[in-house]
């Protein structure tokens, strides 16, 4: 391509020459209805030709290899970062950043507003937690009471006893569930709390002027067989916590041996007759003998 | 002779220990152990008192019942 000449005024009647029109008319921007009619027209395009394409309101020129969009195809002169975004400018490549998402630290965190057009983090909840208003600012707390259980402690039935300590006085009823247990030799499941004896009764009508069984049995018309299958014992403490009264009872234990020559069922009612509170329970065997098998779960229930 | 193991689990720290019983806790078993003992031979003797009484008065438990009723 020629080289530009300039801006010229032609008179009337003035002939145009090719050195006329190769530096004044083919230094002009020409127009196409796209990037593929230009592409098409000019098939041999000259370093510093410049075109306009009407479909995208694009500027470009050739720069001797390609069409190179003109950094004049747009009426933004700036970016300016408006709330929540950081960033911005007014030449070159900008950048805006989502200042909601650089708050973010941890997986899981959410963000709370915390008044118009500002906002924080609000850190993970813990497991189990959920989200509710406390003093009119959103907060992960343990979900409210209205008859849940949650699962204080579980774990495997071994050795003479299995003692849970340090249970939280949170709830109203601790419900003690053992599953697939039997004893070393012929016994019955008990509980003790407090690691306390001598202060239960246990039996519905049984005479209970002197509470002074020695653990909590679960009472079966027998002993629980010791090669016995499928037990499963449950027995609910009520007002644990409570630090003025005694505690009432009850409790249900089904077992069988495995040819099914016999089943033994029981359950009843009792209570413990202590004022303290109760913060540790130990499952056991009323006579001594030892977990050969089995699992419990403690919950508390509200 | 080795003494019973027992397993102490605490809710607050989820700290799981098994251990040997130590001397107070295993003296304290044994005495709960002929406690119990002690208690069931009470109970059966009852019973065995209620029934003799019964066989002599020529009375079932329920009957018993029914007259004290």
């Amino acid at each position: 391509m020629a080289a530009g000449l300039g801006f010229k005024t032609f008179a009337v009647g003035e002939v145009l020459s090719a050195a006329n029109v190769n530096g004044y008319l083919m230094q002009g921007v020409l127009v196409f209805a796209s990037a593929a009619a230009r592409d098409a027209a000019i098939t041999a395009p000259a370093e510093g030709q410049f075109a306009y394409t009407k479909d995208t309101n694009g500027l470009w020129y050739y720069d001797g290899a390609t069409w190179v969009a003109s950094g004049a195809t747009g009426d933004i002169e700036g970016v300016t970062a408006g709330t929540g975004i950081s960033g911005g400018g007014t030449s070159g490549t900008v950048t805006i950043t989502n200042s909601m998402a650089t708050a973010i630290t941890t997986a899981g965190d959410l963000i709370k507003g915390t008044g118009s057009g500002t906002f924080d983090r609000l850190p993970i909840g813990s497991t189990g937690n959920v989200l509710t208003v406390a003093g009119g600012v959103p907060t992960w707390a343990a979900p409210a009471g209205g008859g849940g259980y949650t699962l204080i402690s579980s774990g495997s039935l071994t050795g003479a006893s299995v003692s849970i300590t340090s249970i939280a006085a949170t709830y109203y009823r601790l419900a003690i569930f053992c599953n697939d247990f039997y004893p070393s030799v012929d016994d019955s499941l008990a509980i003790t709390v407090n690691s306390t004896t001598g202060i239960y009764a246990n039996t519905v009508g049984r005479d209970t002027s002197a509470v002074t069984s020695t653990n909590l049995e679960f009472v079966l018309p027998e002993n629980q067989n010791n090669a016995a299958v499928d037990s499963q014992a449950v027995m609910y403490i009520d007002n644990y916590a409570n630090t003025t009264s005694y505690k009432n009872t009850f409790q249900n234990i089904f077992t069988r041996k495995a040819d099914d020559s016999s089943f033994l069922i029981g359950g009843g009612s009792g209570f413990i007759r202590t004022t303290s509170a109760i913060s540790s329970i130990q499952i056991l065997y009323n006579s001594g003998a030892t977990h050969s098998g089995g699992t419990y779960a403690v919950y508390g229930v509200k | 002779m080795s003494k019973p193991i027992i397993k102490i689990v605490d809710c607050a720290s989820g700290e799981v220990i098994e251990r040997e019983m130590n001397a107070a806790e295993f003296k304290q078993y044994e005495e709960n152990v002929k406690s119990v003992e002690k208690q069931k031979a009470e109970a059966e003797s009852k019973a065995i008192a209620k029934a003799v009484l019964l066989e002599k008065l020529g009375i079932t438990a329920e009957e018993a019942v029914l007259l004290l009723s």
